[in-house]
């Protein structure tokens, strides 16, 4: 609805973590709106991670006190190299989220949304951004679509494009560059394994 | 019909107002929104001159059908043209959802464009009175406003998703770097940052039907 009212043709549709999910539906949904896909640190084709993400988080928000409870378990997300101004300033941010969006969209995307089948019904190109907290079973997704390009910052977790912008931008400009009109030639680590 | 109705929120000289642009669509008559244009009359919002346009006309208009309906947004109290479209200026606070400002401090305010500045043509040309804007600026699907930025030019476009719980500030240093060669949307998912966050279920299609 928005890109349409604005005018925005087939753009690169970026999202982060569940922004890379709601990405993704949209280029399954809508593949002719969409000129490529980029998630970052989304949990992706992992349900033993999605499910404890789901479990921890619903758990937080039904805490008596769920301000806390949040900024707790949200704080598992930050590492060691992280800005500490930064990262108070995004747990303020989190926790303003209305507790009914949070539980619907965590309970939705477990119980009417298949990640598989999104990615499956993808037929744009396609980057997976991951952050030093493996979120996603790309091996599996590389199966499943192998035009997938893999990135991996360093030095940052879950909040990546925050924490490591000048990563994030850089690889994005290299998607956006070599990676619209034809696979990027990389070697997966499988293959360079083998 | 009209294309747009774009909520957003100015800082003025005159106070803060509530601006609603709309666009025309492909399908309008040209002379259905001339017709809409012609009928204006000057106004001053405080040292600003502005045109005033057919306010009921503006409301009854097909677009913004839905506005009217929902009941929580009241007919605007004046409305102008500038450039090729027409704005309505709306009583602070008159829609639901809409914050003051951009709310949080440290949240990136949006990059409107300064009064004046949006339409080259022949509308009202920026003036001194605007000290800043700070708007968020808004699309309304079914009642809802969905809060997005919008910087820069160039194909292709970019559009930024924020994670669950998050809003479009998280993409600030993207907006910034992308900008300078790409157009960039930065959205506010439905529930999140400046987005109204209606009792309902979010499902993913949702989500990504909002955005598409």
């Amino acid at each position: 609805m928005m890109c349409s009212q604005l005018g925005i043709e087939r753009p690169v549709v970026v999202g982060h973590s569940l922004g890379g999910l709601v990405a993704l539906e949209l280029a399954a949904g809508h593949g002719e709106q969409v000129r490529a896909v980029t998630l970052v640190d989304s949990i992706l084709l992992a349900p033993g991670v999605r499910a404890r993400f789901v479990r921890e988080l619903v758990a937080a928000l039904r805490s008596a006190d769920a301000s806390r409870a949040l900024r707790e378990y949200y704080s598992t997300f930050f590492g060691a190299h992280d800005d500490q101004a930064r990262m108070a300033w995004i747990l303020d941010e989190i926790v303003r989220t209305p507790a009914h969006v949070t539980s619907s969209i965590l309970e939705e995307s477990v119980q009417s949304w298949d990640d598989a089948d999104a990615l499956e019904r993808c037929e744009v190109p396609l980057l997976y951004l991951d952050a030093s907290t493996p979120n996603a079973d790309l091996a599996r997704a590389t199966k499943l679509q192998p035009q997938l390009a893999v990135g991996r910052t360093i030095g940052s977790r879950h909040f990546s494009p925050c924490e490591v912008p000048e990563q994030i931008n850089a690889m994005l400009e290299r998607f956006l560059t070599v990676g619209l009109e034809q696979k990027i030639d990389d070697h997966s680590a499988e293959e360079i394994i083998r | 019909m009209l294309k747009t109705a774009e909520i957003s929120n100015w800082l003025t000289d005159a106070g803060a107002v509530d601006v609603i642009k709309t666009m025309p669509g492909s399908d309008m008559r040209p002379l259905a929104y001339e017709e809409l244009r012609s009928r204006s009359d000057q106004l001053s919002l405080g040292p600003i001159v502005v045109q005033v346009a057919a306010l009921d006309d503006v409301i009854a208009s097909k677009g913004l059908s839905e506005l009217a309906r929902t009941g929580d947004h009241p007919s605007c109290r004046f409305s102008f043209v500038a450039g090729s479209a027409v704005w309505g200026v709306l009583p602070l606070s008159s829609v639901a959802g809409i914050k003051r400002g951009v709310g949080a401090a440290g949240r990136t305010a949006a990059t409107r464009p300064a009064f004046g500045e949006q339409d080259s043509g022949s509308g009202p040309k920026r003036s001194a009175a605007v000290v800043q804007t700070v708007g968020v600026a808004k699309l309304i699907r079914d009642g809802i406003a969905l809060a997005y930025e919008e910087a820069g030019r160039g194909a292709p476009a970019l559009v930024f998703v924020h994670g669950l719980a998050c809003h479009r500030g998280f993409w600030a240093e993207q907006v910034k770097h992308f900008s300078r060669h790409h157009r960039v949307l930065a959205v506010d998912l439905r529930g999140h940052g400046d987005s109204d966050a209606p009792e309902q279920r979010y499902t993913m299609q949702l989500l990504a039907d909002d955005v598409a």
